[in-house]
């Protein structure tokens, strides 16, 4: 079922996705909403975190961010997510202001392509 | 089956809640561990739960540890982490989880782990039939479903104590099937077990909901009245020995009729042990025996209430029933 679709971007692994979800492109539509919707205060939670030097409220946002982009087989975005993680963790301030533009940019690309994948799924 | 999903990722828990339900679950979700340890907690909450190991409030170390405190059934708990390090797995399956899963989560994964919390609650739930079969069979009498002999006792021991304490009275009838060898042999054994499980039902429905019917041996049964006075107990008694005689026992068309002869005492402030009470009946049952049957003694009882007898009939038996 995912073969069929296309997607220019080559950071989500479809056949992992739709194995990920029983190969059920509603449910998939579904979690594609959820996660536009969420991920923007995710990413506010993050930004404020950082603001705020808060490393629990930074260690629970970027761990949330995380397991909500892992479902989408995406390396590249999960990647940064959990590098932000892991900053939190070390309470490394420098390393975690630097990584919140390149999260930011690897989580919107990744929704533009969740847009797009979402316009082929629908019925 | 019912499942706890507590996850406060919205995309994981829906991801998760839609393939249980597709697999047959009756999915309860949560974002929260407090919540999920209250759902938990509920008298028919779900036995088996995923639990994401970081959640407001209370993580799902946290809520395994306390549902681990819980009392009721065994609850399955399986945490989902993306945290991957073995010394976390240590952590949670010390802190009680029964399994973990890693996000993201994998389907056959999945599928496999619940199938194995199946079978470790399937083996529960067998375990608990079990148990409370052999308790019944230990505490139950087989062909009337009364309590046993055994059962009686052991609750008579705690009433007495109770009566002690509080000061209140507690009595015991001992009722015995007249000429039951009688029915027996005409009727055959199944004729009498019939007749047993018949007056059985009676007594059932002539008492309180929280008195005690045993068979006590043969045809012998026995009540255990709770805060009854010897006045109270022989109302209950004569009510059961009306009972018995003016509705024949009804065995393939037949009308079998039967009597019974009871014998009761009474415990005042709980004064007496269970066994000086029960020979009390014992001898007040052999009393009425002796005087001719179908009717109520009461066993010799120093410093209780002198018995009034009830309305209607008076401690010694109607001669017309005696021949019954």
């Amino acid at each position: 079922m995912g073969g069929k679709l296309q997607v220019h971007a080559a950071s989500i692994n479809l056949e992992e996705l739709f194995n990920r979800v029983d190969n059920d492109q509603a449910l998939l539509v579904t979690l594609i909403r959820l996660y536009r919707d969420d991920a923007p205060h995710m990413l506010d939670a993050i930004d404020r975190a950082c603001q705020d030097r808060d490393g629990d409220a930074l260690l629970r946002a970027a761990h949330t961010m995380k397991g909500a982009t892992a479902v989408f087989a995406t390396a590249p975005a999960v990647a940064c997510a959990q590098a932000m993680e892991q900053a939190a963790h070390d309470l490394d301030w420098p390393r975690a202001v630097a990584l919140q533009d390149a999260v930011r940019a690897e989580i919107a690309s990744l929704m533009d392509n969740l847009a797009a994948l979402s316009a082929q799924c629908a019925p | 089956m019912k499942i706890l999903v507590a996850e406060d990722d919205s995309v994981t828990r829906e991801l998760l809640r839609a393939l249980l339900v597709g697999w047959g679950y009756d999915v309860v979700t949560t974002n929260d561990g407090r919540i999920a340890l209250d759902i938990i907690a509920t008298a028919d909450g779900p036995t088996l739960a995923l639990l994401d190991w970081m959640m407001p409030t209370m993580d799902g170390a946290a809520v395994c540890r306390a549902v681990r405190a819980l009392d009721g059934p065994y609850r399955y708990l399986i945490l989902i982490t993306s945290k991957n390090l073995k010394s976390e797995v240590v952590e949670g399956l010390d802190a009680g989880a029964d399994d973990y899963l890693t996000k993201p989560v994998i389907l056959p994964e999945l599928q496999a782990r619940l199938r194995a919390a199946r079978r470790i609650l399937d083996l529960q739930t067998e375990l608990l039939v079990t148990q409370e079969r052999l308790r019944v069979e230990a505490t139950h009498d087989a062909l009337t479903g009364l309590w046993n002999r055994r059962a009686l006792v052991d609750s008579l021991e705690r009433e007495t104590a109770r009566a002690r304490r509080d000061q209140r009275p507690v009595s015991v009838l001992l009722g015995d099937l007249d000429r039951f060898k009688n029915i027996n042999d005409t009727f055959g054994h199944g004729g009498g077990d019939a007749v047993l499980k018949d007056v059985s039902r009676k007594l059932l429905t002539s008492v309180r909901p929280y008195d005690m019917v045993a068979r006590y041996g043969g045809e012998e049964l026995a009540v255990m009245l709770p805060d009854s006075d010897a006045a109270s107990a022989a109302i209950v008694a004569e009510r059961i020995r009306q009972r018995v005689r003016c509705e024949p026992v009804q065995l393939d068309g037949c009308q079998i009729p039967v009597t019974i002869s009871v014998g009761m005492a009474t415990c005042a402030e709980g004064c007496c042990s269970v066994d000086a009470l029960i020979k009390r009946a014992d001898e007040a049952l052999y009393a009425a025996k002796r005087k001719g049957r179908d009717r109520v003694e009461r066993g010799a009882d120093p410093g209780c209430p002198t018995l009034a007898p009830p309305s209607g009939r008076s401690a010694v038996g109607d001669p017309r029933q005696q021949s019954q």
